[in-house]
């Protein structure tokens, strides 16, 4: 087929606006899944991504289309993953894209999330549709008008050019399917030049080894071609090229323009690196595709197993995840409190928390995380420069001349009332002020700049509730900026508790130190002993609090009939000491090394 | 040596603190007697296992044994000798309330061969005894006593309970010294316990009492421990006092881990690895001895490691771990392993003392000797030996 009937594409929404849907709606309009096989949100096909409704991979999927021109197009919808962590992947699927549809819901309005995808869209020149979905609700009428001008003023758009669109009951649809034959161009590139290929996305076959989900720029991509990645130069075969329905369709070769898998006997994903792009060895580009840039991880944790036994379980199961997920990273970790586990490397929080419930729940391990950390970048007085993503592996404050925490642009999108107390927020968490924006009467989007460590723990949340669930939130990484931060270590009975060591700025520090103290105190069970908690500054104690020892736990009466009682109780209490850790002689339950995160921030 | 434990599920009045198994309904005790002997016919003639066994102890517990016709009594007694190989110098325990026994029924109990007494006194004010629901009085428990020894027992027991609402130290010290004057060569004080499904549990639970607060309890039981034992009382069991020589042997079985049988409702037997459990239902009892059967309700074998866990907690609330026993009957060190270095640290921490014979806790330990049994069972390795 001519390039001039391909229509590349994908959907900009927030989460639960309904892109899921619409994209199930354009599938079964198009006649690529016939309606009986529809299951709900096709794209999806994760069980935790259906749960938390969120896409985490994409997943490219081809379908034709006759328009009312009379001509057969074909549309290829490029899925891309639906939150922040994961933005880097998100700009690759709308590089491999001549337009975008974006998708707002009529009762909501645009939010954040959206934003900042669109952003990217608009700055990738796509061609955005807009769309305004859930127009059957009752509540649309009154807000339909607004979202509009939402839009209008976003995107300087026609109020004409959008496209009213019921994804649950399907009005709208047919004028969306005309809308993308007319409006996204034809994709560009040259069949005559070697081969220029996109990677978007890729994922792990056990049986195949890698699949390559890519956009064909320039020249054509053929089985038995020998090809390579710009990024690390390795050879290898195309072993079979195809495109994607819902399942893979072997078509023996991808032209210019045509978006498609690869198998080319790759073992590693971390060979075929989003953004990366295949040529031929043979006969190779000149240049790679532009905006190749290695995804470095943002969010550091410790994972140890809740029962030391399981290390090397846990280590099989990383390995396992990391097959399909270039983005985690790990490696050995030891700590006097924790044990044998891992110090692995995320996106961000959501990625750190979609990996974690993996591991319990593909793998049924049981893990005790440690607070997440950002990385630091540490100015040694001698000149040298480290990375520091473990806060005990911070140097001692004598050795160090300075340090830089990671710093993100935030924009908040909110109803006006609660700028507020957003405002507030910010600045608690040492926000620099930008920018206010309003996208209509009484919506504005607020940019900041903050320390990534601020907003990887409990900010969401503290927004959501401060904005009654109205205001969204995304942000992007900026620089490393200089700060005076200081390594708070905690003691129990004067130990230090490695894994209990963080990083927080000065000025925060006393007051971290004593919230965690009492939260410790609460969250640790009284023992034989007195338990003496402090919290330091190298070696300077800025916060005390003491656990008194037990006094009395006996039973009175132990005769015949009570035995049994008596030790199925013990039995109990015993398994949930083999649960807790051991600090000294003092034993911690878990829950205790998450406490930091259950403090009371502002 | 074994034991024989018979529960005689029988109050006038149930105690608003008390969750052994009994019944108001005295009209029912005649029958109960003759169930009684027909379980100890049917036991005997079902279990070839005690054909070689011998008992040394009778406890009649309940509920209040002494509720029962000495001849009721007697004819149990009977029936025991009929069925069992009795020792000679066999301890037979009576638990009786002050509130139903006097002179006469005292001197026929030691007519039949009772030679043990125990008296739930509980408290030596009346205010106390009002409070927890006793029959008695203060008075009718020191004349008690008093005929007790006029009838020949020796060896007596009396109970008392601390941790009542509002009890202050001193006031527990007099019920204390008042026992101590009785010249009874056997104390048990109970630190009250607030048992589920009791009236006290409700009580307690809707703000209407309120028991002192933990540091409270572990002063009066401190206090218990000082008192008895400076009066000449060796301490041999979390809540257990004697005079050299007067421990209880019955009650030492339980904490031994030696073999007893349990007849009557909600009766308890353990021999070897097995124990097994009576109905804690009077109408579901005497059914089954009609229909000629067991009225066991469920039983339990114990492996390796729930012996060792049972053994290294009785021991410690009693007379200390007997390290040679231990390794006799697991095979391995008490002291050996991983448990070794927690002994030593508790030691240093003053709850246990170690020689070569046993590990036994101090005062301070017995005051937290739950805490410390979890600390050493979790940290014992059971590896099938």
């Amino acid at each position: 087929m001519s390039v001039d009937r391909i229509r590349n594409f994908c959907i900009i929404a927030h989460i639960d606006h309904g892109k899921s849907t619409l994209a199930d709606r354009l599938l079964e309009k198009t006649g690529t899944i016939p309606e009986r096989q529809m299951v709900e949100q096709v794209l999806d096909n994760m069980d935790l991504e259906r749960e938390r409704g969120i896409t985490i991979k994409s997943h490219p999927i081809q379908m034709r289309y006759v328009a009312n021109d009379g001509n057969e197009y074909i549309f290829n919808l490029i899925d891309t993953p639906g939150h922040v962590d994961f933005s880097y992947e998100v700009s690759r699927a709308l590089a491999a894209s001549e337009g975008a549809i974006l998708v707002v819901d009529a009762t909501q309005g645009v939010e954040a999330q959206t934003i900042s995808n669109l952003y990217m869209a608009v700055d990738a020149g796509l061609e955005i549709i807009p769309v305004i979905n859930k127009i059957d609700l009752p509540a649309a009428k009154t807000m339909i008008e607004t979202v509009k001008a939402q839009i209008i003023d976003l995107i300087g758009c026609k109020e004409d050019e959008i496209i009213l669109v019921s994804a649950k009951t399907g009005y709208g649809v047919d004028k969306l399917l005309e809308a993308i034959v007319e409006r996204i161009p034809p994709p560009k590139g040259n069949p005559e030049e070697p081969l220029r290929a996109l990677i978007f996305d890729s994922k792990y076959d056990s049986y195949r080894g890698v699949i390559v989900y890519l956009r064909v720029f320039d020249g054509e991509l053929k089985e038995r071609d020998k090809i390579t990645f710009f990024a690390n130069g390795k050879i290898f075969e195309a072993e079979e090229v195809g495109i994607l329905k819902l399942d893979r369709i072997r078509t023996g070769k991808l032209t210019t323009g045509m978006v498609g898998y690869l198998i080319a006997g790759v073992k590693d994903v971390h060979d075929t690196r989003v953004g990366d792009t295949i040529t031929l060895a043979n006969n190779p580009a000149k240049k790679p595709l532009p905006g190749y840039r290695e995804v470095k991880p943002m969010v550091y944790a410790g994972f140890f197993p809740a029962d030391s036994e399981n290390y090397q379980e846990l280590r099989d199961a990383l390995e396992k995840l990391r097959l399909n997920d270039a983005a985690i990273v790990f490696e050995p970790e030891s700590s006097s409190a924790l044990g044998h586990g891992f110090r692995c490397g995320f996106l961000g929080l959501l990625h750190m928390e979609i990996v974690q419930e993996r591991l319990e729940r593909e793998f049924a391990l049981n893990i005790v995380t440690t607070v997440p950390n950002v990385v630091y970048k540490v100015v040694k007085r001698n000149g040298e420069v480290i990375f520091v993503n473990n806060p005990t592996d911070m140097p001692n404050p004598g050795e160090i001349d300075h340090i830089e925490e990671p710093y993100v642009r935030a924009q908040i999108i909110t109803p006006s009332e609660y700028i507020g107390s957003l405002m507030k927020l910010c600045s608690d968490r040492r926000g620099i002020y930008k920018t206010t924006h309003y996208v209509s009467a009484d919506r504005a989007i607020l940019e900041y700049e903050l320390p990534l460590s601020e907003i990887i723990f409990d900010f969401y949340d503290k927004l959501k509730s401060l904005s009654r669930g109205y205001a969204s939130f995304d942000y992007e990484f900026l620089n490393y900026r200089e700060s005076d931060l200081v390594k708070l270590d905690i003691l129990l009975n004067g130990e230090p508790v490695d894994a209990l060591s963080f990083v927080v700025h000065r000025s925060k520090a006393y007051d971290y130190g004593r919230k965690l103290c009492s939260k410790l105190r609460e969250l640790i069970p009284r023992q034989l002993f007195e338990v003496v908690i402090q919290a330091a500054i190298g070696s300077k104690v800025i916060a005390r609090d003491v656990i008194k020892p037990l006094r009395k736990n006996v039973l009175a009466k132990c005769y015949g009939g009570d035995v049994t009682r008596k030790r199925k109780l013990l039995e109990k209490q015993k398994e949930g000491k083999k649960r807790m850790k051991q600090i000294g002689r003092v034993e911690v339950p878990q829950e205790a090394f998450l406490a930091v995160l259950t403090i009371d921030n502002d | 040596m074994s034991g024989i434990y018979i529960h005689i599920p029988f109050c006038e009045r149930k105690c608003i603190y008390c969750d052994f198994y009994s019944v108001e309904d005295l009209g029912w005790i005649d029958s109960f007697v003759n169930s009684i002997l027909r379980e100890i016919e049917i036991f005997r003639r079902e279990s070839d296992f005690i054909e070689t066994a011998c008992f040394d102890t009778v406890y009649f517990g309940g509920g209040t044994p002494s509720l029962l016709e000495v001849s009721q009594i007697e004819r149990i007694l009977n029936s025991l000798y009929k069925n069992f190989c009795i020792s000679q110098d066999v301890e037979i325990t009576v638990e009786a309330n002050p509130g139903t026994v006097n002179r006469e029924k005292l001197f026929s109990f030691r007519k039949v061969g009772i030679n043990r007494l125990s008296f739930g006194i509980q408290s030596f004010f009346d205010e106390d005894l009002k409070f927890l629901g006793r029959i008695h009085t203060s008075k009718d428990a020191v004349e008690c006593v008093k005929f007790a020894f006029e009838s020949g027992f020796e060896n007596i027991s009396v109970d008392l309970i601390f941790g009542l609402p509002g009890q202050n130290v001193r006031d527990w010290a007099e019920n204390l010294h008042k026992a101590i004057e009785l010249n009874v060569p056997h104390i048990s004080a109970y630190n009250l316990i607030v048992e589920s499904g009791t009236p006290l549990y409700e009580l307690v639970r809707s703000g209407e009492v309120k028991l002192p607060d933990e540091f409270k309890q572990a002063e009066l039981y401190e206090t218990t421990m000082e008192t008895l034992e400076d009066a000449g009382y060796i301490h041999y069991e979390v809540s257990n006092y004697a005079y050299e020589g007067f421990e209880c042997r019955h009650n030492l079985k339980y904490w031994k881990h030696e073999n007893y049988l349990g007849f009557g409702p909600s009766a308890h037997s353990f021999w070897l690895n097995k124990r097994w459990w009576n109905v804690a239902n009077l109408n579901k009892y005497l059914k089954a001895i009609d229909l000629n059967k067991l009225p066991i309700a469920n039983f339990e074998i114990l492996d390796a490691e729930k012996m060792v866990e049972e053994f290294i907690y009785l021991g410690l609330r009693s007379t200390g771990v007997d390290l040679e026993k231990f390794k006799e009957k697991f095979g391995f060190d008490f002291l050996g392993g991983e448990i070794r270095e927690e002994l030593i640290e508790l030691e240093k921490l003053g709850f246990v003392e170690i020689d070569n014979f046993k590990v036994r806790l101090t005062r301070k330990g017995f005051s937290v000797c739950d805490e410390i049994a979890v600390n050493l069972i979790s940290k014992i390795k059971y590896v099938s030996r």
